[in-house]
């Protein structure tokens, strides 16, 4: 048998690395379709045999501490029920004339936010592009493009959906923006995570002239259609100017990422009227 | 052994061991802890070019699947460090050495050939995966704490793991 050139060997390996490192860039570049295989139904049981064990032992080992954590928003939740019946109250007794402001039923109000609490499956805090994979899915009600909070702070937004599960963008990626504000001064910019470590965040692009102070409590926004207003996210430790011109304030987060095991995701219902508002048309098209 | 089942039973092997690691260690975002460099450098030098960039591919590809992240990353990095892994080790091989079915480990190629080879093969593969990972340059200077880090501790763990399980073996 005639041997091959050893050149035509060399252009056939070129072609096949050329080949493949375009498969891996496409996978980078099309990594919504791969998150949805990494939630579908065959690839969970897989995954499940390595990550269960792993996130059952740490939920074991935080129960005290998960307990804690609801015991106190238990309280902070009664402490609000308590203080929206004084208003009921106040409001019935002012109420002599029947002119006043009459308080609508409170089955009849239909809030702007709901939740759907959930139970993280898979969470990572070792990389750049963290992910967090929770135990609801569009059988629940959970759909792209929700937020993700928990009682201390944001977690991420709903990147993809599978029937049982959800693959979250967790606020630590390098790709991940919230909309936060200072709480005294309402200046507000975009939170980013700068990849470094997984309990401080910056909040940039804060116009040079605001004053604030190391401690003060940043809150989100509420300006993106994916979170509520003021919820606290963390405190302000230090800051530097960055080209003169605004703040780059480093943010020592309320979140422990490492332990997060119970969720919330937010349904927003006025998410499409104010989309439409904004983009009318944009949604004349859809 | 055969060494088709035998790189067969190694694929599975860094696998497992890497997605126990990924899932189980966290010592925060500055360090990527990755011990499947190790399978793509060792593989025989009897094996075609060809196998090794498919080797590297279904390794990397497997993590990337296996593991919560952005899929292609592990799979870019361990074509990359396949693919280079020849023109490396053509570098620290002798005359006829590359012909022989050796493995190229600490006990066939001794302690400080291997170490430079493997230290070159994991800069490359390092260099690769962090370079990905921030797709810029501007980013990649920002990056050379965590390679760094990483590189130090990749290296410390890959000669440990060579000489704690293969060195002896397959002397």
């Amino acid at each position: 048998m005639a041997k091959r050139s050893p050149n035509l060997d060399r252009l056939y390996t070129l072609l096949l690395f050329i080949v493949l490192e375009i498969v891996a860039l496409m996978m980078i570049s099309n990594d919504s379709f791969f998150q949805q295989v990494k939630i579908g139904g065959v690839y969970m049981g897989i995954r499940g045999s390595f990550s269960k064990a792993g996130s059952e032992m740490k939920y074991f080992v935080n129960l005290k501490k998960v307990n804690e954590e609801l015991n106190s928003e238990n309280e902070a939740l009664l402490a609000e029920i308590e203080r929206y019946k004084r208003y009921v109250e106040i409001t019935d007794t002012t109420d002599t004339t029947g002119t006043s402001f009459v308080p609508a039923a409170v089955d009849s109000v239909k809030p702007q936010f709901t939740y759907i609490s959930a139970k993280i499956v898979s969470n990572g805090t070792n990389k750049k592009h963290n992910f967090i994979i929770i135990d609801k899915g569009r059988e629940n009600g959970v759909e792209e493009d929700m937020g993700v909070v928990s009682p201390n702070g944001v977690v991420g937004v709903v990147s993809s959906v599978s029937d049982n599960y959800a693959y979250v963008i967790s606020m630590l990626n390098v790709n991940q923006s919230v909309s936060a504000k200072i709480g005294k001064s309402g200046a507000f910019g975009p939170l980013i995570w700068d990849g470094k470590r997984a309990d401080y965040a910056l909040l940039t692009e804060i116009p040079q002239h605001i004053r604030f102070a190391v401690g003060d409590t940043v809150y989100t926004s509420g300006f993106s259609t994916l979170f509520p207003e003021n919820i606290p996210i963390g405190t302000i430790r230090k800051s530097k100017i960055i080209k003169g011109t605004h703040h780059e304030i480093k943010v020592k987060l309320f979140e422990e990422f490492r332990t997060l095991k119970f969720v919330r995701v937010v349904e927003n219902h006025d998410k499409n009227e104010i989309k439409g508002i904004s983009n009318p048309d944009e949604s004349k098209d859809k | 052994m055969n060494p088709k089942i035998n790189n067969t039973v190694l694929f599975f092997s860094f696998l497992l061991a890497q997605m126990l690691i990924s899932n189980f260690v966290d010592f925060g975002p500055m360090l990527f802890i990755a011990i499947y460099p190790l399978f793509i450098i060792t593989l025989p030098t009897s094996i075609s070019l060809v196998s090794v960039l498919l080797w590297g591919f279904a390794m990397g590809f497997s993590i990337d699947i296996l593991y919560s992240g952005v899929a292609g990353m592990n799979t870019a990095a361990a074509v990359m460090l396949a693919f280079l892994r020849e023109p490396v080790l053509m570098l620290f091989m002798r005359k006829g050495e590359v012909d022989s079915q050796i493995r190229p480990g600490m006990a066939e190629m001794g302690f400080s050939r291997f170490l430079v080879y493997s230290a070159i093969s994991l800069l490359i593969f390092l260099v690769t995966f962090i370079f990905i990972e921030s797709l810029s340059i501007t980013y990649f200077i920002g990056n050379l704490p965590r390679l760094a880090v990483s590189f130090t501790v990749n290296m410390l763990l890959l000669l440990l793991l060579e000489f704690g399980i293969f060195y002896k073996n397959w002397r």
